[in-house]
């Protein structure tokens, strides 16, 4: 029974983006993938199988690959939470384009916990900054009239006085 | 994540972006950010590149951005992210802001008791983010220099959304949820430092005391209230006396005909008694009011019957009858005007001394060909005078002993506007007698009037002196308003209201048309906006005594009590 496990992490998967790249990982990595677990559930033959993972480019899904794979590790070595803490803002320190391709990833490979962990990352470079400032950092157009603009500003009155 | 961290300077300085990049990047495997269980080989195939850090940003399903907003958790950077873009102000609006609100709420009760004890109003059961703004407002409407923010205490919860049952005890509008012990609030009336609340369940009266704390002095607000069947459901208030001998009359629920008297000093504050009962009336009461020399109470009916009470005596006096229903009744020492405001419009004047009806008019008569609909009648300076607004563009002074009109006051057509249709004259509630009474509020020495028309508030001068007849100012943007005016003359409140606003307290329980409606309080010489509280619907009922506005929600049955203090 003591082989049984090593057999299942022998299995190893081959992961295609979206440019044609292949990444070769081992089945428990990538049944942390929920997009490539449900495409598996209905399938007996899966060593060496390949699966194209949509709209993924290379470089993206080798950050994923690469999540995926610490985080395997780091359940069966149960690492401690601080050094997990510390892994994880090391890896989300990218610019924001691979950020947001990262969310976009996460999103249609249903990784849950990268999915959290960007829009995290995300939501933390919104805090403590002005309107103006939020619009300029993920380029979003203002799209309140000024009468809307005063109407929510007289709102948030009690809110604006602190800062 | 502040500004001062390391990790948002590693975001915003593109050398160490480039260091990140380096790190992260799959064939630059020595910088990978390394843990004990990682192995220091990727095991990927291929080597990648990730984007340029200029790449422009993908766009976001809003199903994310809604994930990624709803790590912000506090209130000041909530506010700022609902600035940034309307899909952004919706998703946090609906989703996000009332809990935050809410915690604000809740902390804020327990920062100072001191500060707290400013906040002169009673509660206002709305969203949080609402009540906080409210509040707010409010409490710059009391002390517009006050640069502390301050907060009205909201009372405890338990988890079930009720208060607990120790904050219920208290008597003070801090601690208690009215709403859970009394139910909705109806209506409301306004005195010198008082204002009462009639509930479904109940009545209440909600005081200012002046506290001395410290040798500072400060008002807070006091309650008394009772849940008692007798007076339950009350659905029409008048006032029949002013302090120092305050008295109301009431309409409550069970058709019973109360007159009520407030005492805010003794220890029952308030009193009544049981004047008439028309429970076994054939048709609804729609108005009632009292005479100008309190000795009268007369009581309009849907079936055009028009009772007239001796208060003292608690006997009839007359059952008068007019050919339409009695939307609005009102009284003089001498005379008694019953009014249909619909179409055909009807009015009768009677006698008040021996019932017998002098008058009767309708839109045919000589002299009333312009009068299609009545919004308000007032009692002018003299006993003979009534003073009839149309709802539009006629303020007419009519002396009911000679039956003719003394003059005539036309709004400038450019302060009138087309009607477009049923629906926004339905809110306008020109012609409705639920609202009749608030549509015109005269000054003291009955010389001005508050009118109030579907777009404006105009204020006119009602004066015998022809010349002066035209001379209106506007109060612009009070639309659709409720109308009231202080007791010194120079505040005038209006609030936006609409003809379902009371009717969905009875039939639907929410049928309130008017977008963010408001309270708005006006300086009566310069036509100025003084200030403006958003209401959480449509306003219902509106009373102004000194500086106490009393306001109802009706369709959701909310009161707001403000104690101005400068008004």
């Amino acid at each position: 029974m003591a082989d049984v496990p090593n057999q299942i992490n022998n299995i190893t998967l081959k992961l295609k983006s979206k440019d044609g790249e292949i990444f070769e990982v081992e089945k428990p990595v990538a049944m942390q993938i929920n997009f490539v677990k449900g495409m598996l559930e209905d399938v007996d033959e899966i060593d060496g199988m390949e699966i194209p993972m949509g709209e993924v480019e290379a470089a993206i899904l080798a950050k994923v690959v690469e999540y995926c794979k610490f985080h395997y590790q780091q359940e069966l070595n149960q690492t401690n939470a601080d050094e997990v803490d510390r892994w994880e803002r090391a890896f989300v320190q990218v610019d924001k384009s691979t950020l947001f391709q990262l969310i976009l990833a996460a999103n249609f490979l249903d990784v849950q916990s990268l999915l959290d962990l960007t829009c995290k990352t995300v939501a933390d470079m919104i805090k403590g900054k002005t309107p103006e400032q939020i619009r300029a950092e993920f380029d979003i157009d203002n799209d309140f009239t000024p009468e809307q603009l005063e109407e929510v500003r007289r709102d948030n009155a009690w809110c604006a006085e602190d800062r | 994540m502040s500004r001062n961290n390391p990790d948002d300077a590693a975001l915003a300085t593109p050398c160490l972006h480039k260091r990140a990049l380096s790190r992260m990047r799959p064939s630059s495997h020595s910088d990978q950010p390394q843990s004990p269980t990682t192995s220091p080989n990727p095991v990927t195939t291929a080597s990648t590149t990730l984007p340029h850090p200029n790449t422009p940003l993908p766009s976001l399903p809003i199903q994310v951005w809604a994930h990624i907003l709803s790590y912000l958790t506090s209130p000041n950077h909530l506010c700022s992210a609902s600035l940034t873009t309307t899909h952004w102000y919706n998703e946090i609006i609906s989703n996000h802001f009332d809990r935050v609100w809410r915690t604000v709420w809740d902390q804020h009760a327990t920062i100072s008791s001191n500060a707290l004890l400013k906040i002169p109003w009673a509660r206002l059961p709305s969203n949080w983010r609402h009540q906080v703004s409210a509040s707010y407002n409010l409490e710059r409407l009391s002390s517009p220099q006050s640069s502390a923010r301050t907060l009205y205490i909201p009372p405890r919860y338990q988890r079930d959304g009720t208060v607990l049952p120790s904050d219920r005890l208290h008597c003070t509008p801090c601690n208690v949820d009215l709403e859970d012990v009394l139910g909705k609030a109806l209506v409301a009336h306004a005195f010198a430092s008082c204002a009462f609340v009639a509930f479904e369940h109940g009545i209440a009266l909600v005081r200012r005391r002046t506290l001395s704390l410290r040798n500072n002095r400060q008002s807070c607000p006091s309650l008394y209230y009772e849940r008692n069947s007798f007076v339950s459901g009350i659905s029409i208030l008048s006032l029949r006396a002013m302090p120092p001998n305050a008295s109301l009359l009431a309409l409550s629920g069970n058709g019973t005909l109360l007159c009520i008297t407030v005492n805010p000093d003794k220890h029952r504050a308030i009193s009544w008694r049981i004047l008439d009962s028309f429970a076994s009336e054939n048709g609804a009461v729609l108005n009632v009011c009292a005479s100008a020399d309190n000795k009268y109470a007369v009581v309009g009916f849907l079936s055009g019957i028009v009772r007239v009470v001796d208060i003292a005596k608690g006997t009839r006096k007359h059952t008068l009858c007019m050919r339409e229903g009695a939307d609005i009744v009102v009284a003089s020492r001498k005379w008694v005007v019953g009014s249909s405001s619909f179409q055909p419009i009807a009015l009768s004047v009677w006698r008040i001394s021996d019932g017998t009806c002098v008058h009767s008019f309708t839109h045919e008569s000589p002299g009333w060909r312009n009068i299609i609909t009545i919004a308000a009648i007032e009692p002018g300076n003299s006993d003979d005078h009534f003073i009839i607004w149309n709802g539009r563009d006629k303020l007419s002074v009519l002396d009911v002993e000679r039956g003719t009109f003394l003059f005539s006051t036309d709004i400038k057509p450019r302060f009138r506007r087309q009607l477009r249709s049923a629906v926004e004259e339905a809110e306008h509630g020109a012609g409705s007698a639920q609202l009749g009474t608030c549509k015109m509020a005269l000054s003291g020495d009955k010389r001005f009037a508050a009118l109030a028309t579907s777009n404006r508030v105009l204020i006119v001068r009602v004066a015998s002196c022809l010349g002066d007849s035209t001379m209106h100012k506007q109060l612009d943007g009070a639309r659709r308003a409720l109308v009231a005016m202080s007791t010194d003359d120079r505040v005038v409140v209006t609030a936006e209201g609409n003809a379902f606003g009371r009717l969905g307290v009875q039939v639907s329980g929410k049928a309130s048309l008017a977008e963010s409606p408001r309270l708005q309080v006006w300086n009566a010489e310069t036509q100025t906006l003084r200030s403006e509280i958003r209401l959480p619907s449509a306003a219902s009922s509106l009373s102004v005594c000194a500086d106490v506005i009393t306001v109802i929600c009706g369709s959701i049955g909310q009161a707001l009590v403000v104690f101005a203090g400068k008004l």
